[in-house]
């Protein structure tokens, strides 16, 4: 006979299938947005969805079109072609009380302490008063901020205003995280706590949608990514998947030695589309679909390499990036 | 809905820009020297005439003041015209002021994706007319102790009969006045982006508000002559002139209304342009890198 569950046991299974429910729902969805600025098309067709309970990451090039498709998804822009539907519906004055925003380029108000910088911020998104006191001297201590707390915002540093801003953007238990560049500038003890934030959230069934340049850390927290390149989507899937599906064309090799020439000699290759060098002397290789991995090592040799390592991995998010934004290929999920 | 996440009602988050504004401007310098250290210094100045100017009648104060080489009769009129107008522009500055810097350091971003255009706008009005009419209330208490030492003051200003009415009519004006600069401003930050660009254009506005204090020595000898009478007519001018005009006369009442209602809507039709446009407006800024504005 089953053990019969305790009822904290119930509870868990309760909570854990609600979270699992929440995690099928769609947080964000966007459908065929275009954007011109005069003759420029700053988004050109995007589409996309962000789940809840997932890391979504927003990836692209300088000027791709990250922070227009951000602001028309939170009604920043008006004026734009295709829909946007956010949390169920649009985004509404009530909506924005469960969104967590941190825009790219950031800034406060110069002359008001660090504390009161927070709360004013966090009234702004509904809360009271006390309750967001205590919520950001606990943020504060945490991010070991609390010996600010009392100082004027123009006397911290950037680093440290950044901080703030991120808890500004955090304190209010939001529904859906939208951080552009939520690490820039960050020492990595700090974006070490960044990212257990977002993935303690994700974790609670919340949405985050993440812009970042940083590929290293997009294919550590991110379940899903879309690549934007010239306002249009070159890539977009399940992280892992899209991995796999590159695989095969991935290619670390390590060289006894370094030489000037290695990156120019490994370009020369017909069937090598992309040489990344790693460090002076690792690149890593993506390989056409004709050229064979034992026929790739062959080629090098004959070059006159002296090759230490050479093995057939999974490419890097990093390498896939630079492909498909330099190729433009078009994939879908 | 998660914990702590409690619905903040419209007029709330209103209230709350409102009171940020209000505090966060009620300590800056420009601010204290007008609503506090200058008024400061007009009370110890009719202090010191209290003193040292015992003895002198009625009728000789009122020769001496006529003899002066502009009549004060006109010249404090003049005065309290241009106190008026800087009260007014010393708030509605902070607005332009304050929109330019939250788009140059982008808060405008996280501002608009917690409240609504309309809130944001209206908060900041409502915040620094609360600064503007401090200020005026500053100056009406420091022109009450003035009178009480110094009766002199109201005879020289020929202000001996001013009445409630009048009072009621000017604070009517200040806070048209006040409305109407503060909507103009508000506009102005909302297409500027740069503070740099916003002084030519606030030095401008101020010389035109000031202009009805200037001119009012020319042509106020008769109050209701034609200048003025054009000047409560024009909207920028007509708060100040008509505030001027019914401290030191009485205005016929159809222009008093007319002018109201010229203020009035030319207010809404601002109001209804810079909500229209104030979204596309916001976000326009130039291209700066830095953290801070």
């Amino acid at each position: 006979m089953a053990k019969e569950k305790t009822p904290e046991e119930n509870a868990f299974a309760g909570t854990a299938k609600t979270l699992q429910k929440k995690r099928e729902t769609i947080a964000v969805k966007v459908e065929g947005i275009s954007k011109n600025f005069g003759k420029t098309k700053a988004v050109d067709g995007v589409s996309f969805e962000a789940k809840n309970g997932e890391i979504f990451g927003l990836l692209g090039p300088n000027g791709a079109g990250k922070t227009t498709t951000i602001r028309i998804m939170l009604n920043l822009i008006e004026n734009y072609k295709g829909s946007v539907e956010i949390l169920g519906g649009t985004c509404t004055e009530k909506t924005k009380d469960l969104i967590g925003y941190l825009p790219e380029e950031r800034g406060l108000y110069k002359n008001v302490t660090a504390l009161e910088a927070i709360k004013y911020l966090a009234s702004l998104k509904g809360m009271q008063e006390e309750e967001a006191e205590g919520k950001a001297l606990q943020l504060m201590r945490e991010m070991n901020l609390m010996e600010h707390k009392d100082k004027k915002i123009f006397e911290l540093s950037k680093g440290t205003q950044q901080k703030i801003q991120i808890i500004s953007s955090i304190i209010h238990n939001p529904s859906l995280f939208v951080l552009d560049e939520p690490f820039s500038g960050l020492d990595p003890i700090s974006v070490k706590f960044i990212i257990e934030i977002i993935e303690r959230e994700k974790n609670k069934g919340k949405a985050i949608i993440l812009s970042t340049h940083n590929m290293n850390i997009a294919e550590q927290v991110c379940e899903r990514v879309m690549v934007i390149n010239k306002g249009r989507r070159v890539l977009y899937g399940n992280t892992r998947q899209i991995k796999e599906r590159y695989s095969r064309e991935s290619t670390i090799i390590e060289l006894a030695e370094e030489t000037e020439e290695a990156e120019k000699k490994i370009g020369e290759i017909i069937g090598i589309k992309k040489v990344i060098a790693k460090n002076a002397n690792t690149f890593e290789l993506l390989l056409d679909v004709n050229l064979k991995p034992e026929d790739a090592l062959k080629a090098l040799v004959s070059k006159g390499l002296e090759i230490r390592r050479f093995e057939t991995t999974a490419p890097s998010l990093e390498s896939i990036f630079l492909t498909v934004v330099e190729s433009e290929q078009w994939m879908q999920e | 809905m998660d914990a702590g996440i409690k619905k903040g009602g419209k007029m709330n988050k209103t209230l709350l820009i409102a009171k940020h504004e209000f505090f966060s401007n009620v300590t800056r310098k420009g601010y204290l020297l007008f609503a506090v250290i200058v008024p400061i210094l007009f009370l110890l100045s009719a202090a010191m005439l209290a003193i040292f100017g015992t003895g002198v009648s009625k009728e000789e104060v009122l020769i001496r003041a006529m003899e002066t080489p502009i009549p004060l009769p006109l010249v404090i009129p003049s005065i309290m015209g241009a106190i008026f107008s800087l009260a007014i522009f010393i708030s509605s500055g902070f607005l332009l002021y304050g929109i330019i810097e939250e788009k140059e350091n982008r808060l405008i971003e996280i501002l608009l994706t917690s409240v609504s255009e309309r809130q944001l706008i209206t908060g900041k009005i409502l915040g620094l007319g609360m600064l503007g009419i401090t200020q005026l209330v500053m100056w009406i208490i420091v022109s009450l102790l003035a009178i009480t030492i110094l009766p002199a003051i109201l005879w020289m200003a020929h202000l001996q009969g001013i009445n409630a009415l009048q009072i009621i009519l000017i604070s009517v004006f200040f806070i048209l006045g006040y409305f109407l600069f503060a909507t103009i401003l508000a506009g102005i930050g909302s297409v500027l982006s740069d503070t740099k660009e916003a002084s030519p254009i606030s030095g401008a506005i101020t010389t035109i508000s000031l202009l009805p204090s200037w001119i009012v020595i020319f042509f106020f000898g008769d109050p209701n002559s034609m200048v003025p009478t054009i000047l409560s007519y024009i909207p920028v001018t007509a708060p100040t002139t008509m505030a001027i005009r019914v401290l030191m006369t009485d205005p016929p009442v159809i222009e008093i209304i007319t002018s109201i209602i010229i203020t009035v809507i030319t207010i809404a039709a601002i109001i209804f342009l810079v909500e229209k446009n104030l979204k596309k407006n916001l976000l326009t800024y130039a291209k700066k890198t830095k953290l801070l504005g």
